[in-house]
C-alpha cells in the first residue's frame, strides 16, 4: 500500500527513530508481487466456476487467496479486530452479486485478543445473478476486492480484478472449469444443521443449549476441540475459555459474555465446530433466536394488574385527581404555607369574616390558573415531541434554584426575620386584610401549587397517566380536579363558618407555630439545594447557590436596617443593589449549567440496584431472573419516602436477594428520554413508579404480566406482588 | 473548598465516590462508571479520571503505525475532532497501550514529536506499555473509541464511525460515532449509539 510506505518513512524520516519496518525482511522471496501499489501479502485470483453464463442463472465465482507465510486474512466477524475481505463489484445492467459465503475460519490467538481468519490459503466463493436477457456474446465485470492482512502488524491490500465471461451457445451445457478447486471451497463451508437451540443469559456468561438427534450426539460425545465461532461482534469474549458439554440429548455451550445487549439481534448466529473421532474437522452453521421483548412488556399499555390504580373511566380519574390533590396539601413545603393560610382565617376580624369565602375562592384560582398553565406547558411541549413528563419544571437547575430562594425567603418572613409591609407579598398568615389580602391570597394559591408538583402524590401518577393520553379538554379537567383537591381544605374553612370555630382560639402560640413552621420550609430549601447539586453535578455552582442564599438574608437584613442618614443609608442602598445583583447572577449562571441525562444512578437510594437504561433492561428482560424496576428522582418525596421504607429494608432486600431480584434504578432527577418512555408505557407520566416483572416459566419459555405496584410502597405490598408470581 | 464542599454534602459526594471506586474490571458496560485509571501522560502531567468528573471524556486508543490509525490521522479526521471537542470543553486522552518492542510502541518524547508532527489535540497522550488501562477497558483495536459522561459513566464504546476500513477516502459521507455522541451529551440526551463494534488493528499488547 503506498499511502502506509509514505507515511511510515515520513515519519521515519521527520521523527527520526527507529521504525520496525518489516515489509522486506518478513516477505517470501518467491513473492511475485513484491511491487509498489501491487499487494504484496496476499496474492488474490478471481476465478469463475464455468467456462460459461447462462442467462436467468446464477454464475459462482471464486475469490482464491495465498497469503505469505505468518500472516492472516479475517472471517466475516474478524474477532476483536481486523477487517474481513469486501468485494466491490461494477457489473453490467441487471445484474447482481451475493454476499460471500466464509469458509469456516481457524482462531488466531493475539495477545490476549482472539481473531477469526484464514491462514496460508482461503477460497472465498460469491454468486452472481445473471438477468434473464443478456445481450452480445459476454459480459465484462470488474471487482475491486480490499482486505486486511496481518501477522504482528496489518497492511490493508486491495486489488482490482477484470472477468469477461462468455454467455452459453444455444444448446451448450457450460462446462465446469475449475471444478476441484469449487469443491474443496464448498467442503470448506460450515454445513447447515435444523439444530432447535435455545440461548439463556445470566450475568457474565450466555449459555446455549441444543437439542440434537441421537446420531449426532454419539458424534459429539467422542469429540474433541469444540469451538463457536460466534458471528455477531459484541456479544460474547472471543478469547475467554468455552465450557462445552453433551448431556443427556443436549449440547451446552457456555460463552463468557461481552457488553452487547443481546435485544440488538433478533438471532444469535455462528458456527460450530469439533474433530469427529476419526480426526476429521466438522463445522455446522448454527443460529439461536432471541427472545426479544416478552409479550408482557410487549403488552405493557394493558398488562397493569388490579393491584394498580388505574382510572378506567374519566370520572374515575377525576375522583383520583381530586383525592391526590387533597393529600399534596401534607406535603412538607406545602403545609406550613397552608397551615399559616388556615389560621389567618382565626384571626379575622368579624367585619373580613364576610371576605373569607372571597378568599376562598380567589385561593383556589390562583391554583388552578397555576396547575392549568403547568399541565397546558407540559400538554403542548408533549405535542411537541419533547420527551417529558410530570415535574419536568424540576428538571431544570433555574427553577430549582429560584424555588430554594422562594421558600427560603418564606421561611425568614415566617421566622419573623423580615415582614413584608403591603402589596404583592402578604405576610404569610399575617393581618390578612381585606385590602391587601386578596393579592397574596392569590399569590399563596400558586406558590402551594409550585411547590406541590415535584412529587406526584399517591393516586395521582395514574390519573395523571390517563389524563395526557386524553384530548387536550379532558386532560385539563382531571388536571383541574387536581388543582381543586389541593385547594378543597381551605376552601371548606373559608365556606363553612362552622369548621373555623373548631380551630383553635387564637393566642400567643400563633407566633410560636408560626416561627415553627419555619422549619420545614427550610428542611425543603435544603432538600432542593441538594437536588441542585445533583443537578449541576459541580460543587462551584452548589457553592454559588449557597452563597445566593447568604445574600438574599444579608439584602433582607440591609433592607430592615437602613440608616436614616447619609453617607450610610446611600452605601447600604448600593450594597443592597449589588447583593441583589449578585444574587440574580447566581440564578442566571445556573442557567447555563448543563444538566446532563442520567445514565447511571446519580444519588444513592440506598440498596443494591443497577442504573436503568433500555439496554441493561431489555437485557435482563431477555434473561430469566426476576426484575424490580423503581423510577425515581431526587426531587421526589414519595419516592424517598418508599426507598427509605420499603425497599431498603431488611425484609424486602432479603427477598430481593433471596429470588436474585434484577433491581433497576431510573433516576429522572435529570431529564431522561429513556426513562420518560418507559414511564410512558406504562401509563406514568411522573416518577415514582415500581413494576415488577416475574421470572420467566422455564416450561413455557414466557414470563407472567408485569405489575405495577402502588405508589406508596410497604414490605407487605412488594411480598405480596413477588408471592403472586 | 471543594473538599469542604464534599464534605458538606455527606453523603451524596460519598455515595458518588464509592460508585467511582466500585468500577470492576469486567468488560466495562454502558451506563455503568467507567473503570478509573491514574497515569503521567508524556508531558509528565498526572491524570486521575476520577479528576475528571463533571467533564465529558473521550478515550483514543491509538497506535501511529496502524494503518486504521493512519487513515484517520492523514485525512485530518481525528484532528479536527480533538479539535472540536476540546474547543468544547471536553477532556481527550490518547492512549496508546502497545507493549515494549511492538508497533507503536513509544517513548515519551517520541509520542510528543508524533503529537505536533500529526498536529493532534489530545488534551493528555498516556503511554500504556504494560497494557493496564487497555485490559480495564477490554480495548481491542486502534481505534477504539469511548466517551465517559460528566457523572463518569461509559456513554459510549466502539467505533469512531461506521466505515470500518482502512481508507482514507471513506472518512467523507461516514457517520462519525464519537461527533454524535457527543452532541447527544450537550443537549442532554442518551447517547443514541451507545456501542459499536470497534473496527481497526488488534491492540499491541
Amino acid at each position: 500500500m503506498t499511502f502506509k510506505n509514505i507515511s511510515l518513512l515520513c515519519s521515519c524520516l521527520i521523527l527520526g527513530f527507529t521504525c520496525a519496518y518489516p515489509a522486506k525482511a518478513q516477505m517470501s522471496p518467491e513473492d511475485p508481487s513484491a511491487k509498489d501499489g501491487v499487494p504484496r501479502y496476499v496474492e488474490t485470483k478471481l476465478i469463475p466456476e464455468f467456462d460459461s453464463a447462462v442467462a436467468g442463472q446464477p454464475f459462482t465465482i471464486a475469490i482464491d487467496q495465498t497469503m505469505v507465510d505468518g500472516w492472516h486474512t479475517y472471517w466475516k466477524n474478524p474477532g476483536d479486530s481486523g477487517e474481513a475481505t469486501s468485494i466491490e463489484w461494477t457489473l453490467p445492467k441487471g445484474w447482481k452479486a451475493d454476499t460471500i459465503s466464509f469458509p469456516t475460519p481457524i482462531q488466531l490467538p493475539s495477545g490476549p485478543l482472539m481473531n477469526y481468519g484464514y491462514g496460508h490459503h482461503v477460497t472465498l466463493l460469491t454468486s452472481l445473478h445473471v438477468p434473464d436477457n443478456v445481450k452480445g456474446d459476454s459480459a465484462t465485470i470488474d471487482a475491486t476486492i480490499t482486505w486486511l492482512v496481518c501477522s504482528d502488524i496489518c497492511v490493508p491490500e486491495t486489488t482490482h480484478a477484470q472477468l469477461v465471461i462468455p454467455f452459453a451457445k444455444n444448446g451448450m451445457e457450460p462446462q465446469a472449469v475449475n471444478a476441484p478447486l469449487f469443491d474443496a471451497a464448498r467442503k470448506a463451508l460450515p454445513e447447515n444443521v435444523a439444530w432447535q437451540g435455545l440461548i439463556e443469559e445470566e450475568d457474565q456468561n450466555i449459555t446455549l443449549n441444543f437439542k440434537t438427534d441421537p446420531e449426532t450426539v454419539a458424534a459429539l460425545e467422542k469429540a474433541k476441540d469444540m469451538y463457536f465461532y460466534a458471528a455477531d461482534w459484541g456479544i460474547i469474549l472471543y478469547a475467554a475459555p468455552q465450557t462445552i458439554s453433551v448431556k443427556d440429548d443436549t449440547l451446552t455451550l457456555r460463552l463468557q459474555r461481552d457488553s452487547r445487549a443481546l435485544s440488538d439481534l433478533a438471532s444469535l448466529k455462528g458456527v460450530f465446530v469439533y474433530k469427529a473421532e476419526d480426526g476429521s474437522q466438522k463445522s455446522v452453521s448454527i443460529e439461536v433466536p432471541i427472545m426479544g421483548k416478552s409479550p408482557a412488556v410487549a403488552s405493557a399499555d394493558t398488562s397493569i394488574s388490579p393491584t394498580s390504580e388505574t382510572p378506567t373511566t374519566f370520572f374515575q380519574a377525576l375522583f383520583l385527581a381530586f383525592f391526590g390533590g387533597i393529600i399534596l396539601n401534607l406535603m412538607p413545603c406545602v403545609f406550613p404555607v397552608l397551615s399559616m393560610k388556615a389560621l389567618s382565617l382565626i384571626k379575622m376580624s368579624e367585619r373580613e369574616q364576610k371576605h373569607a369565602r372571597l378568599h376562598g375562592i380567589i385561593y383556589t384560582a390562583g391554583i388552578q390558573i397555576c396547575f392549568l398553565g403547568i399541565a397546558g406547558l407540559l400538554i403542548a411541549l408533549q405535542a411537541a415531541g419533547e420527551k417529558i413528563g410530570w415535574g419536568f419544571q424540576l428538571q431544570h437547575p433555574t427553577v430549582v434554584l429560584l424555588l430554594a430562594y422562594l421558600l427560603f425567603m418564606m421561611g425568614l418572613n415566617l421566622s419573623g426575620f423580615f415582614e413584608f409591609k403591603s402589596g404583592f407579598l402578604s405576610n404569610i398568615g399575617h393581618k390578612m386584610t381585606m385590602k391587601h389580602g386578596y393579592v397574596g391570597t392569590f399569590f399563596t394559591g400558586m406558590l402551594a401549587t409550585i411547590v406541590a408538583t415535584p412529587c406526584t402524590a399517591p393516586f395521582m401518577g395514574a390519573a395523571m397517566g390517563y389524563a395526557l393520553t386524553q384530548p387536550a379538554a379532558l386532560s385539563l379537567s382531571v388536571f383541574a380536579a387536581l388543582g381543586f383537591g389541593l385547594a378543597a381544605p381551605y376552601l371548606l374553612l373559608c365556606f363553612v363558618p362552622t369548621l373555623r370555630t373548631a380551630l383553635p382560639k387564637p393566642g400567643a402560640w400563633m407566633e410560636v407555630f408560626r416561627q415553627f413552621m419555619a422549619f420545614p420550609l427550610y428542611a425543603s430549601v435544603a432538600w432542593l439545594l441538594w437536588v441542585y447539586a445533583i443537578l449541576v453535578m459541580d460543587n462551584n455552582a452548589l457553592f454559588l447557590g449557597l452563597v445566593g442564599i447568604i445574600l438574599i438574608a444579608f439584602t433582607v437584613w440591609m433592607a430592615r436596617h437602613t440608616p436614616r442618614r447619609q453617607p450610610w443609608k446611600t452605601i447600604i442602598h448600593a450594597l443592597s443593589i449589588t447583593a441583589v445583583f449578585f444574587t440574580l447572577t447566581i440564578v442566571i449562571l445556573s442557567g447555563f449549567e448543563n444538566p446532563s441525562d442520567t445514565n447511571g444512578t446519580a444519588h444513592d437510594v440506598g440498596f443494591p440496584s443497577m442504573p436503568f437504561t433500555t439496554e441493561s433492561f431489555d437485557a435482563a428482560l431477555a434473561g430469566n431472573e426476576p426484575i424490580f424496576v423503581d423510577m425515581t428522582a431526587a426531587w421526589c418525596i414519595t419516592c424517598k419516602v418508599n426507598e427509605k421504607v420499603a425497599l431498603s429494608s431488611d425484609a424486602t432486600q432479603k427477598l430481593f436477594a433471596a429470588k436474585n431480584m434484577q433491581v433497576f434504578v431510573g433516576d429522572w432527577t435529570n431529564k431522561n428520554a429513556a426513562i420518560t418512555e418507559f414511564l410512558r408505557n406504562h401509563g406514568r407520566i411522573g416518577v415514582p413508579l415500581y413494576i415488577y416483572i416475574g421470572p420467566r416459566d422455564l416450561a413455557s419459555g414466557l414470563r407472567p404480566e408485569a405489575i405495577t405496584l402502588p405508589q406508596l410502597l410497604t414490605n407487605g405490598i412488594i411480598a405480596d406482588a413477588i408471592a403472586t408470581q | 473548598m471543594k473538599t469542604l464542599l464534599a464534605l458538606a454534602l455527606g453523603t451524596f459526594t460519598f455515595c458518588a465516590s464509592t460508585l467511582a471506586f466500585a468500577a470492576t474490571t469486567k468488560t466495562p458496560t454502558i451506563g455503568q462508571p467507567a473503570p478509573q485509571f491514574e497515569a503521567t501522560d508524556t508531558q509528565g502531567i498526572q491524570v486521575k479520571l476520577s479528576d475528571l468528573k463533571g467533564k465529558t471524556v473521550v478515550l483514543e486508543w491509538t497506535n501511529n503505525e496502524c494503518p486504521f490509525v493512519r487513515k484517520h490521522y492523514d485525512s485530518n479526521n481525528m484532528q479536527t475532532l480533538q479539535q472540536e471537542a476540546t474547543a468544547d470543553g471536553v477532556v481527550w486522552i490518547s492512549i496508546v497501550s502497545s507493549a515494549k518492542g511492538k508497533e507503536g510502541n513509544v517513548t515519551p518524547q517520541e509520542a510528543n514529536a508524533i503529537t505536533s508532527a500529526e498536529k493532534a489535540h489530545p488534551t493528555y497522550k498516556i503511554l500504556d506499555a504494560s497494557g493496564d488501562i487497555g485490559h480495564l477497558y477490554s480495548t481491542k483495536t486502534t481505534p477504539h473509541m469511548f466517551v465517559i459522561d460528566k457523572m463518569g459513566n461509559l456513554a459510549y464504546a466502539g467505533a469512531i464511525d461506521d466505515k470500518a476500513d482502512a481508507d482514507q477516502k471513506s472518512v467523507t459521507g461516514a457517520k462519525n460515532y464519537i461527533q454524535a455522541a457527543l452532541q447527544d451529551l450537550k443537549d442532554g440526551k442518551p447517547v443514541a449509539t451507545p456501542q459499536t463494534n470497534p473496527y481497526g488493528c488488534g491492540v499491541k499488547y
